[in-house]
């Protein structure tokens, strides 16, 4: 049997779906995000459980084919406007259904955990892991090559002072 | 000697004496010490073997999709829905953890006796155990050069409110707070069993079998004779393999939820009736607060400081770094400011967690085509100890100066000064409303002298097939209330020394 990968027909849901939860803004760079976005997506995706995978498709596709069914008349999801998109949005996030409520929950997560976790976005937001890492790997090798390794244990400040 | 699946042309058939499936906390303490005996061990993994070096980049997603288990998407069902992580790699969880060490508290261990007849597990007749594995893992206090100004200001806010916090003890050989422990320690300064227990394994000849899912274990006259398992291509996750191996012992090791699933799936069934229940989680209750002075929580160590005062309520609580992508999760909202609130606060904020010791149980239970549902009620004093737990750390985050806390209910998002935290028990809130999460899972095989009650033996035999161990979090018999991993490689060290005493029984 074929396994089910992340599908590219999916791809305008989430890229619409990106644009209400977490609105672009100036200082950040769009130029090839969208398509790293994609590709970390679907490694995730692809880890998931077969179960889970065919529940998502399944779920992502009435979220795109179902606007109606909340009153946003016959269009889909990924065609709808902003502001018609983010109330769509609310009304799967705060509706009555917690079946809705739940998979939204679910789909936000990805989306987030994918969308923060672009090097693009942590540069934006002031977090500079690699610098960090590499002074951190030299101060180690400093310490290891005959430095003294002070361990910090606060009872002994207490009983020096 | 390391098979992969990459390398395999041909189906794998081995004879040894012992195999050893998971090679978390549990497994390669297992492995290791009955290595070393003399005895021909192999040792099967599911995830990939990941060496320090492949740890230095940044990128959290690959460390998702390669060292965790469903890259990091494994929930127990209920109300709330509780997210859990757990490791798929050679070192299982204990090469994302963040190395927190902790022998088993002494009233576990007396409940353990009264309520299960484990007498062999005192403090004193378990120290060896544990003095042995802290030797090894280097168990000690964090280094003063990679103190953080989180972990500073949980102790700040602790100390203004007179309450017992604890350095933590970790497991580290000159941590310098790189700080990446959750996506494996890019500097070797922590010391998993990726560094420590599988090289002494493969120094003492044992065989490591990566990328191997076992689907069930060989069954003869209520006796175990080894596994049988296929080797799965880490990307396409196509079979390339089938794997046989008879052994006349076979350890399972494979945590609280893969451990009584493997169990099931070969048609092994408990007559307590207990295999696959009484799930534990050490629910965790993720708080942000945030704060005018910059605190940069990436730079220095993971959890220097436990908050220790209500331990005996059943909570501990602790700061630690996460990366951006599982921090943003910890907001309700969405939409425009998103970004905006996330570059004005990350480097001004705390990230913290309250453990809660549970009382509420969950359940495994196999599905078809070898996948795994668990379940999990969080119980009406769980839910009020997760309140109590997530109002003390909210208070502390102001005593310590913050201006704006974040709580994990749906319908109370957010308070702004130290009056406000009353608005926890005051507000009209139901365990849906909460936001729990988990990464110690425990005790879905529980140990205990009477077969009618427990699932294994006090020495980690299942009671009901001979030749058979345990020897992970799932043989806990109750939550334990602090981080579990050196409480499973102490029993597991209990339990290779034990084996190896009685050998001749098994080597028939």
């Amino acid at each position: 049997m074929k396994r089910l990968t992340f599908p590219k027909s999916l791809e305008p849901v989430f890229s619409a779906l990106a644009k209400v939860l977490v609105p672009a803004q100036d200082d950040l760079i769009l130029e090839g995000f969208e398509a790293h976005f994609f590709f970390n997506f679907g490694r995730i995706f692809n880890e998931l459980p077969p179960i889970f995978r065919w529940g998502f498709i399944w779920g992502i596709r009435f979220f795109d084919w179902f606007p109606v069914l909340f009153g946003f008349g016959l269009n889909r999801f990924s065609h709808l406007s902003f502001e018609s998109a983010k109330k769509y949005v609310d009304a799967w996030a705060n509706g009555r259904l917690g079946v809705c409520r739940e998979f939204f929950k679910t789909l936000k997560a990805m989306v987030i955990l994918v969308y923060f976790s672009e090097p693009k976005v942590w540069e934006v937001i002031g977090y500079a892991p690699e610098n960090h890492l590499k002074e951190r790997i030299e101060m180690r090798k400093k310490i290891l090559s005959g430095g003294e390794e002070k361990v910090h244990w606060p009872h002994e400040e207490e009983t020096n002072a | 000697m390391i098979i992969d699946s990459g390398q395999v042309t041909k189906n794998i058939d081995e004879t040894c004496d012992v195999v050893v499936v998971g090679s978390g906390a549990g497994g390669s303490v297992m492995a290791k010490e009955l290595a070393e005996r003399g005895l021909s061990v192999i040792l099967i993994e599911e995830g990939g073997y990941h060496t320090v070096e492949s740890f230095n980049n940044t990128d959290t997603i690959n460390s998702l999709v390669n060292l965790y288990r469903n890259a990091g998407g494994t929930f127990l069902a209920g109300k709330p829905n509780v997210m859990y992580a757990e490791g798929c790699c050679v070192g299982g969880s204990t090469t994302i953890n963040g190395g927190m060490c902790w022998r088993t508290p002494d009233k576990i261990l007396k409940r353990w006796q009264w309520e299960f007849g484990l007498t062999d597990l005192t403090p004193k007749k378990m120290e060896p155990f544990h003095h042995r594995v802290e030797e090894i893992i280097s168990v000690k206090p964090v280094l003063q050069e990679s103190m953080n100004n989180d972990s500073m200001i949980l102790k700040r806010g602790a100390d203004k409110l007179g309450y017992q916090t604890r350095a933590n003890l970790r497991n580290h050989n000159t941590c310098v707070g790189a700080n990446q422990c959750i996506t494996g320690c890019p500097t070797g300064g922590k010391q998993p069993p990726l560094v420590t227990y599988i090289p002494a394994f493969l120094k003492a000849g044992g065989k490591l079998i990566t990328h191997c899912r076992v689907k069930k274990i060989r069954l003869k006259n209520r006796r175990a004779t080894g596994v049988k398992g296929v080797m799965i291509d880490p990307v396409t996750k196509a079979v390339r393999a089938k794997v046989k191996i008879r052994s006349k012992i076979t350890i399972v090791c494979c945590g609280a939820v893969q451990t009584p699933a493997l169990l099931m799936r070969s048609g092994i069934r408990s007559a307590s009736g207990a295999l696959g229940n009484n799930l534990f989680i050490h629910p965790n209750t993720k708080v942000l607060g945030v704060f005018d002075e910059p605190i940069y929580g990436w730079k220095g160590v993971n959890q220097a400081y436990q908050i220790t005062e209500f331990i005996d309520e059943g909570i501990i609580m602790g700061v630690n770094f996460i990366p951006p992508g599982i921090f943003a999760l910890a907001f309700p909202f969405y939409g425009g400011g998103f970004l905006n609130t996330m570059k004005e606060i990350f480097n001004h904020s705390v990230c913290g967690a309250a453990l809660i010791e549970d009382t509420s149980r969950g359940r495994v239970i196999n599905l078809p085509f070898d996948q795994v549902v668990t379940t999990y009620q969080l119980n009406a004093r769980d839910f009020e100890l997760a309140k109590r737990a997530t109002a003390l750390l909210a208070e502390i985050y102001f005593a310590a100066g913050a201006k704006r806390v974040y709580l994990p209910f749906r319908n109370l998002h957010e308070i702004n000064s130290i009056d406000e935290v009353r608005k926890i028990y005051t507000t009209q809130l139901k365990p849906i409303d909460l936001e729990l999460m988990s990464v110690h899972i425990m005790g879905t095989c529980r140990m205990g002298i009477n077969s009618q009650q427990s699932v294994v033996n006090p020495s980690g035999e299942l009671h009901d097939v001979k030749g058979l161990f345990v020897a992970d979090a799932s043989l806990f018999p109750s939550s334990i209330g602090v981080n579990p991993q050196q409480t499973i490689m102490a029993l597991a060290t209990r339990s290779a020394f034990l084996i190896s005493e009685n050998i001749s029984r098994y080597m028939i």
